[in-house]
């Protein structure tokens, strides 16, 4: 039993292993962006037909990245990362923070003797074989100096660092997931609330949001240039004013509100009706479903709808309209004047003028993983760049008095994990101590 | 638009330096390498100039000006821009002379489509409120960064595929070439890192969440897992040669797809770019 343990521990966390998840994940992932994420059910069934749509949804296709597989699949990938990060670590950890001179075996070596003193060829090698990104050490042994850089032995722990990185993103996001929230209200100006809502699940908050003013500025053009949701905080201990706009979020009780989209409503239209013999039977404003009711001509009138501009024919209302017993849905808009009411022997509606309300879409989320989501962001980026800096080439200069006095100098090197440039870089330095020291 | 009109005359001046380049492998006189770097140089300089100029040209015309990186027109050339720095750089760091003829196609292609496509939108846009940000300037550049790179070992790659039955060739050993795609991969996944994770910061800003499984952020991270099953099966399996070279083209594939296919094929958050 310990031995199939042991064997799948080994295998979790192999390369092959590696392999297999990564593919995985990316072949599941390129499904879900080619069969289209979170549709209705009509776009799939457009697209696939009923019997794909079917299938798709059987399989959660349509909702692949929480899914079950996929994120079992993720899962496999932290087990995986953590068993291979624990089996390497510590060698790279040792590795990185080692004294000790790493050997290697000289794939160019040249010899020349040098005119300065031994005290001078020392600084000009040392001046010569330095770089922020190298180790230089030194050592003396009688009257040989030797002189060895190598690429700083921290870089080592490139992957070490870009490993836990990417646990702790993914650990940060565990931690969003679990213990924090994210969902959406909708404000009118005017308007407060406590409630958000996520996945047509209401929740609330501890405090009331309250939209003071929604303020959308255009550019010439008419392209959009800002939204700005203006609103007060309300809680039992403290009040707070706030603008919340895109890419520049509001904190209040450890909660961000984001500024993500709004749409325009109506918020009341000047109606007049007439008899027909032409008198005003009514003139005023109308509410959305709040009804207006003329019991002497058994009318009742209900806006149930509004478009901003229906069909090209600019800003409509959507009227149920009941009379004499029998209802109607008709469409009044603000350019084509007096409509005719069905049946009604000659009653005209018309619709005069009319008042929008802007609704500001704002996102709640509170993400207690942020911190740690923020520091694996960092340590990849960093993690990242030591591979780059690790490669560079192994030098060693080795100072030696010669019989006839005048000290010899031998440099050799051996290229790092990339070998492309290393002749180049050799050479240069080669001819660099040669220029100054011969 | 002056801007246009130099990129116009860019595009000729990388077909001139793609020429010379091509010049060379008639002739192998290091000299014709020399002076289409010259021309290519001189290219990328008037091409920066132009992208200056589009840039200072946005204050005129807009109430707030922006740096060129906001549409697809101006993601292609600065792609195109960077794509002939990845070469110049190249140039500089190795004394190698036969990538010119096979590097040069892509900016050329890139701002040529850019210049003449008529489905592709040139004027200088106003800003939308998702797009005023300063994480916009360091993703979208590490990410282009990182194509450009990408590219570089896409081409390596597909010559190394070439050259690798080959006996003899004016083209360096396999051995030189495969490393060269893995110096391509090795500065181009921390770019793309650094880029998906600005991109990242930059939604948890303007969205509130850091990854929303757009199309784009998705591909985005399936390329960074070729690239990463790249290093990881070169530098823990020793994959080397032919394995590693249909890698580097896999990965390049995926940039590209995350660069025009999702545009083209798929809608998402990205559509403006």
């Amino acid at each position: 039993m310990s031995s199939i343990f042991k064997e799948s521990l080994e295998y979790l966390r192999s390369l092959r292993f590696t392999v297999v998840v990564l593919i995985l994940i990316a072949v599941v992932s390129a499904a879900g962006t080619l069969v289209g994420q979170n549709q209705s059910p009509d776009y799939y069934v457009t697209r696939f037909g009923h019997r794909g749509y079917h299938i798709l949804n059987s399989l959660a296709i349509t909702d692949i990245y929480h899914s079950v597989t996929f994120n079992a699949l993720l899962l496999l990938l932290i087990a995986n990362i953590i068993l291979c990060t624990v089996a390497f670590a510590p060698k790279r950890f040792r590795g990185a923070f080692s004294r000790s001179e790493p050997t290697f075996a000289p794939t160019e070596t040249e010899t020349f003797t040098a005119t300065k003193s031994t005290e001078d060829i020392k600084k000009i090698v040392r001046r010569e074989m330095s770089r922020p990104s190298r180790r230089l050490v030194e050592s003396t042994d009688g009257d040989t100096v030797r002189f060895s850089a190598f690429p700083r032995p921290i870089f080592s722990l490139g992957a070490v660092i870009v490993h836990l990185s990417i646990l702790l993103i993914l650990f940060g996001g565990l931690l969003s997931f679990l213990f924090g929230f994210s969902g959406d209200m909708a404000l009118k100006e005017g308007s407060s609330t406590d409630v958000i809502v996520f996945n047509d699940t209401a929740y609330s908050l501890d405090f009331t949001v309250r939209l003071d003013e929604f303020i959308l500025e255009l550019y010439e053009d008419g392209t959009p240039k800002e939204y700005i949701s203006n609103v007060t905080f309300i809680s039992e201990t403290e009040t707070e004013e706030a603008s919340i706009m895109v890419n520049h979020p509001a904190v209040f009780g450890g909660v961000r509100f984001y500024q993500i989209s709004l749409w325009t409503d109506l918020e009341r239209a000047a109606m007049e009706i007439e008899s027909p013999d032409g008198d005003t039977l009514y003139a005023g404003n109308v509410f959305p479903f709040i009804p207006v009711s003329l019991p002497e001509e058994d009318l009742l009138v209900l806006i149930v709808d509004y478009s901003p501009d229906l069909s090209g024919l600019g800003p409509a209302v959507h009227l149920f309209v009941r009379n004499a017993g029998r209802e109607y849905g008709i469409w009044v808009t603000l350019a084509e004047g007096a409509v005719k009411i069905p049946e009604s022997g000659g009653v005209f509606i018309r619709l005069t003028d009319y008042s929008q309300v802007f609704y500001s879409g704002i996102s709640a989320v509170r993400q207690p993983g942020l911190p740690f989501i923020w520091a694996g962001f960092i340590l990849i980026c960093i993690g990242f760049t030591f591979p780059l800096m690790g490669t560079g080439p192994r030098f060693r200069a080795v100072i030696e008095k010669s019989k006839a006095g005048a000290p010899t100098v031998t440099v050799s090197g051996a290229p790092g994990r990339v070998a492309v440039g290393f002749d180049d870089a050799f050479h240069t330095l080669v001819h660099r101590l040669k220029d100054t020291l011969c | 638009m002056l801007s246009s009109e130099i990129l116009t005359y860019v595009t000729f001046v990388y077909g001139l330096s793609f020429l010379l380049f091509m010049f060379y492998y008639l002739t192998k006189r290091e000299g014709v390498v020399i002076a289409g770097d010259i021309v290519a140089g001189l290219g990328a300089a008037a091409h920066l100039v132009a992208l200056v100029i589009r840039w200072i040209v946005s204050y005129r015309v807009l109430e707030d000006g922006h740096i060129p990186l906001t549409n697809f027109y101006e993601s292609l050339i600065v792609f195109s821009l960077l794509l002939t720095l990845a070469y110049l750089v190249f140039r500089l760091k190795t004394k190698y002379l036969f990538l010119g003829a096979f590097m040069m196609p892509l900016p050329l292609l890139a701002l040529a489509y850019a210049s003449l496509a008529p489905e592709v939108e040139r004027g200088i846009r106003p800003l939308i409120p998702a797009l005023q940000s300063n994480w916009l300037t360091v993703h979208v550049l590490t990410c282009f960064f990182s194509y450009a790179a990408f590219a570089f070992s896409f081409v390596v790659a597909i010559l190394y595929l070439w050259r690798k039955n080959r006996e003899k060739s004016i083209l360096p050993p396999i051995k030189t070439l495969d490393e060269l795609i893995y110096r391509g991969i090795l500065v181009g996944m921390p770019l793309l890192t650094i880029g998906i994770i600005t991109g990242s910061a930059w939604a948890h800003y303007a969205w509130g969440s850091y990854w929303s499984w757009d199309p784009k952020e998705t591909w985005s991270l399936i390329t960074w897992i070729v690239y990463a099953l790249f290093l990881h099966t070169r530098l823990m399996a020793g994959w080397r040669g032919t394995r590693t070279a249909v890698l580097s083209v896999i990965g390049f594939i995926a940039v590209l797809f995350t660069f025009f296919g999702v545009n083209f094929v798929i809608s998402g958050l990205h559509t403006y770019l």
